[in-house]
C-alpha cells in the first residue's frame, strides 16, 4: 500500500464512521440486546430472569394470540400487496400518458402517501363510520344498505386495503420514474409489427418494468408484514381480533403487559419469518423478472 | 502508528455518542437552591386544568420546592415502564390501580406509612375504604381521585315516555328486569317503532334505551350483584364461568343482540361519546364512572342520576388510582411535602366541586359544611348526593378485583379474550360458549391470592 492509498483509506474510514457507529449503536446493539433478553423473563423494572427457551416454547404451544396474529397478518399481506401494486402500477401508466395537466394529477395522486398516517387514519375512520360516514351516505344514493366497514369481521381487511391503495403513491412514483426509462424504440418495434396498446403494455412495459414492480412488491410486503398503525389507531386489533396484527401483538406484550423478554422473542420470530418470506419471493420470482443487464 | 490514530478518532466519536445517550439523571437542584420534583400524570381536560391550578398554588406557597408536571397523553403504562427501565422514574406520579400493589412489592414505590405517621396534616384514619393501597403493613399509594359507578339518564326522555325515572336509592336500585323494560320503552327506530313492534328496524335505531359500555368497570359490579365475579374475593378460584356470572354476561349481551335496546358493543366506538348521546337524546341510560359527570358539566347539561341496576343484591365498586412516590426519587422529603398538600382535599377542592372525582375523606361525606364545599353547586344537583353518598358510606361499593387480586392485570387479557367472543361477535355466540374458551389453565397459573 502506498502512502496515498493509506491516507485515502484513513479518510474513507473516517467518513463512513458516522454511518457505521449509528448502525452499531442504534440497530446492531439493540438487536443483540433483544436477542439476549428473548431468553429471559424481564418486565423492564426488576432484574432479568434467565429462562432459556421457555418464551419460544410458550409462543408456539400456548399463546392465545400468536397463531391468530400470524393468520391475520398473512391474510392482510396476501390481499394488500397485489391490490396496492396492481393499482399503483396501472395508475402510474395512466399518469405517464400525455394529457393536459398531467403534473396536477401526479401531484394529487401522490399527496396521500406523504400525509401523516394518523391524519389519514382519522379521515378514513370518518369515511367508514357506519352511521354518518361518507361512504355509507354515498352508497345510500344507490340504495345499498349501510355497511359496518371497520367493525365488521368480513369487511375490515378490505376496508384497510382500500385505504392502502389510496395511499399507494410511493410505489406509483417509483413506477412512474421507471416508465419514463422504457426506451421508445421498443414500442416502435411493436408498432412496426402491427401490435396495439395492449401488446405494447404486455410485451414491453410489463417485462421492462418487472424489476421495479418486484422491488415495490418486496418493500410493500415487508412493510405490510409489520402493519401496526392500522391496528393501533383504527381498530385496536378488532373486531374480534381480525386485525390483531403481529407487530400490534408485540407492542401489547411489551408495553401493555410489560413482558419485554416475551415480546423480544416474538420480534425475533417475526424477523425469521420475514427473512424466509423474502427469500421465497426472490426464489419464485426469478423467472418472472427481466433484467436487461443480466448475463445468463 | 497512523492506523492507531484512526482507531483513536473512531473511539472518541463512539465515546461522545455514548455520553450523549446516557443523559442526565432527574431531580437536579436548580441553581437558586430550589428543589425540582416531577409529578407525572395522565390528566386531561377539566382534570388537567384543576391539577394545574393546585400545583401552581403549591409552587407559590413553597419557596424551596418547584413541582414540574408532566402530562402524558396516550399510553401511560408504556411511558412509565420506559422511564423505569431507563432508571429515571418521576418523583411522584399517578399509578394505575392494577399496578400500585404489584409495583410496591417489586420495590419500585416508596412505603408511605412512615410519612403518614409523622405527618400533622393528613392521617390515615379518615380515608374512605379502599383509597389507601395497604398491604402487609405498608402503604404503596394513596388515591386522591376515587370513582364509583353511576347510572346516568336523560330526564326528558323518561318524562316524554311517561315513565318514572330509575331508582336513585342505592339500597333499593332497579332490578335488571325493570332496567330492561324501561330500555325497551325508550328505544325507538327512525320510523318511531319500538322493539316490541313487528316493523321495528334494529339497524336504524334513533334512540337507544340503554348502554353498558363493555369493560371491567361496568361488568364487575353487575357480576358481584349476582354473586358472581371474575375471580373469588380470596383470589384463589375463577368465578367468571359460574352460572351466576354467565347469567349476567348473557343478559348484558342480550341488551344488544336480543332486545335491541343497546348499540352492538363493537360498533360503540363509531358512535359519539355516551354523554353526548344522552344529551342529544340518542341514548336513554348508561352506566359509567362518576367522572362522566364532569363532562356533562362542561357541556352545560344536567343528566339524571340513579343507582346502577341490580341482579340479586345492590352492588357497586369504588376505586382510586394510586398517587405514589417512587423509590428512585432523590428528593423524598420534598416529594412528600407535595403529596401531603395534594392529599388534603381542601387544597384540590375544585377537583371535587367540578365533579372530576369524589373526595377521599369520610368527613367530606358526613360533615355538612364540608359536603357543601364540593356538592353545593349545579354539577351536584338533583339526585347526585342520594346516589353517591350511601354508595360510598354504606359499604355498597367494594374494591374491584383490579386492586385486590394479585396478578389480575395479567389475567385480564384472558378474560377479555373470552368475553370478547360474546360481545364482539354478532350475537351468535352464547355466554356459555364464549366463556368455555376461557384459558383457565393460564389463569390458574397466575392466581396467587389477594392483597391484605
Amino acid at each position: 500500500m502506498t502512502k496515498i492509498e493509506k491516507k485515502n483509506l484513513a479518510w474513507g474510514y473516517l467518513f463512513i464512521a458516522p454511518a457505521i457507529i449509528g448502525l452499531t449503536l442504534f440497530i446492531v446493539a439493540p438487536m443483540i440486546f433483544s436477542f439476549i433478553i428473548s431468553f429471559t423473563d424481564w418486565d423492564m423494572i426488576t432484574s432479568f430472569k434467565w429462562i432459556g427457551l421457555t418464551n419460544y416454547q410458550t409462543i408456539f404451544t400456548d399463546d392465545i394470540d400468536f397463531w391468530n396474529s400470524i393468520k391475520v397478518t398473512f391474510i392482510f399481506a396476501i390481499v394488500q400487496v397485489p391490490c396496492v401494486q396492481i393499482f399503483s402500477f396501472l395508475l402510474a401508466n395512466l399518469l405517464n400518458s400525455k394529457v393536459k395537466g398531467v403534473s396536477i394529477f401526479r401531484t394529487l395522486f401522490y399527496i396521500p402517501s406523504i400525509l401523516p398516517f394518523v391524519a389519514v387514519a382519522i379521515l378514513w375512520m370518518f369515511i367508514y363510520n357506519p352511521d354518518f360516514g361518507l361512504l355509507n351516505q354515498f352508497l345510500g344514493f344507490f340504495h345499498i344498505p349501510p355497511q359496518d366497514w371497520l367493525v365488521s369481521n368480513k369487511l375490515v381487511i378490505p376496508s384497510l386495503v382500500i385505504m392502502a391503495m389510496w395511499m399507494g403513491g410511493g410505489a406509483m412514483i417509483i413506477s412512474l420514474a421507471g416508465l419514463q426509462g422504457v426506451p421508445n424504440y421498443l414500442y416502435e418495434a411493436v408498432e412496426m409489427d402491427g401490435g396495439g396498446r395492449i401488446h405494447k403494455f404486455w410485451y414491453v412495459t410489463v417485462p421492462m418494468m418487472s424489476p421495479i414492480i418486484f422491488f415495490n412488491a418486496v418493500m410493500n410486503l415487508i412493510g405490510v408484514m409489520q402493519a401496526f398503525n392500522e391496528a393501533y389507531i383504527m381498530t385496536q386489533g378488532g373486531p374480534d381480533k381480525h386485525t390483531y396484527f403481529y407487530l400490534y401483538m408485540i407492542y401489547q406484550a411489551a408495553f401493555k403487559e410489560g413482558h419485554m423478554g416475551y415480546a423480544s422473542a416474538l420480534a425475533w420470530i417475526l424477523f425469521v419469518i420475514l427473512v424466509i418470506v423474502t427469500l421465497l419471493v426472490f426464489r419464485f420470482s426469478r423467472n418472472l423478472i427481466y433484467y436487461e443487464a443480466e448475463v445468463k | 502508528m497512523k492506523k492507531y490514530r484512526i482507531l483513536l478518532v473512531l473511539f472518541s466519536i463512539v465515546l461522545i455518542f455514548m455520553t450523549g445517550c446516557a443523559g442526565s439523571g432527574s431531580g437536579a437542584s436548580s441553581s437558586d437552591g430550589k428543589v425540582t420534583i416531577t409529578f407525572m400524570n395522565w390528566a386531561g381536560g377539566g382534570e388537567k386544568a384543576s391539577l394545574e391550578r393546585a400545583v401552581e398554588a403549591f409552587n407559590k406557597t413553597h419557596s424551596d420546592i418547584y413541582v414540574k408536571q408532566e402530562f402524558v397523553t396516550g399510553d401511560y403504562d408504556t411511558k412509565i415502564n420506559s422511564l423505569l427501565a431507563a432508571g429515571d422514574p418521576p418523583d411522584v406520579a399517578y399509578v394505575y390501580e392494577y399496578n400500585t400493589m404489584a409495583w410496591g412489592e417489586k420495590g419500585i414505590l416508596e412505603d408511605l406509612q412512615p410519612y403518614f405517621e409523622k405527618s400533622k396534616d393528613v392521617s390515615m384514619d379518615d380515608f374512605i375504604p379502599g383509597v389507601l393501597f395497604n398491604n402487609k403493613g405498608k402503604t404503596w399509594g394513596a388515591g386522591i381521585g376515587p370513582e364509583t359507578m353511576v347510572l346516568f339518564y336523560n330526564k326528558e326522555l323518561f318524562k316524554d315516555a311517561g315513565m318514572a325515572p330509575p331508582s336513585a336509592d342505592p339500597h333499593h336500585p332497579w332490578t335488571w328486569d325493570q332496567f330492561v323494560n324501561a330500555a325497551k320503552k325508550l328505544t325507538v327506530d327512525v320510523n318511531g317503532k319500538h322493539p316490541s313492534d313487528a316493523a321495528f328496524n334494529a339497524d336504524r335505531i334513533k334512540t337507544y334505551g340503554a348502554m353498558i359500555p363493555i369493560g371491567f368497570n361496568t361488568l364487575d359490579p353487575l357480576l358481584r350483584s349476582n354473586d358472581g365475579g371474575y375471580v373469588s374475593s380470596d383470589g384463589k378460584t375463577i368465578e367468571l364461568n359460574s352460572p351466576d356470572s354467565l347469567e349476567v354476561l348473557q343478559k348484558v349481551a342480550d341488551l344488544s343482540f336480543k332486545d335491541h335496546v343497546a348499540p352492538i358493543p363493537k360498533k360503540a366506538s363509531t358512535l359519539p361519546d355516551a354523554p353526548i348521546m344522552v344529551q342529544n337524546k340518542q341514548l336513554g341510560m348508561y352506566i359509567s364512572g362518576n367522572y362522566d359527570n364532569a363532562t356533562f358539566g362542561e357541556n352545560g347539561y344536567q343528566p339524571g342520576y340513579a343507582a346502577i341496576p341490580m341482579f340479586k343484591k345492590p352492588s357497586n365498586i369504588a376505586w382510586a388510582a394510586g398517587f405514589s412516590m417512587f423509590q428512585g426519587s432523590k428528593h423524598k422529603k420534598a416529594a412528600w411535602e407535595f403529596m401531603e398538600y395534594m392529599l388534603n382535599p381542601k387544597n384540590i377542592k375544585s377537583m371535587y366541586s367540578d365533579s372530576v372525582w369524589i373526595p377521599t375523606k369520610k368527613s367530606w361525606y358526613t360533615d355538612k359544611e364540608k359536603l357543601k364545599l364540593w356538592t353545593g353547586n349545579s354539577r351536584h344537583s338533583g339526585n347526585y348526593n342520594k346516589v353517591v353518598l350511601p354508595t360510598m358510606l354504606d359499604n355498597i361499593a367494594q374494591l374491584p378485583d383490579t386492586v385486590t387480586i394479585k396478578n389480575f392485570n395479567d389475567m385480564q387479557k384472558y378474560f377479555d379474550d373470552a368475553t370478547g367472543k360474546l360481545f364482539d361477535g354478532n350475537g351468535k355466540t352464547s355466554a356459555e360458549k364464549a366463556i368455555k374458551t376461557l384459558d383457565t389453565d393460564k389463569i390458574k397459573q397466575l392466581l396467587d391470592g389477594a392483597y391484605k
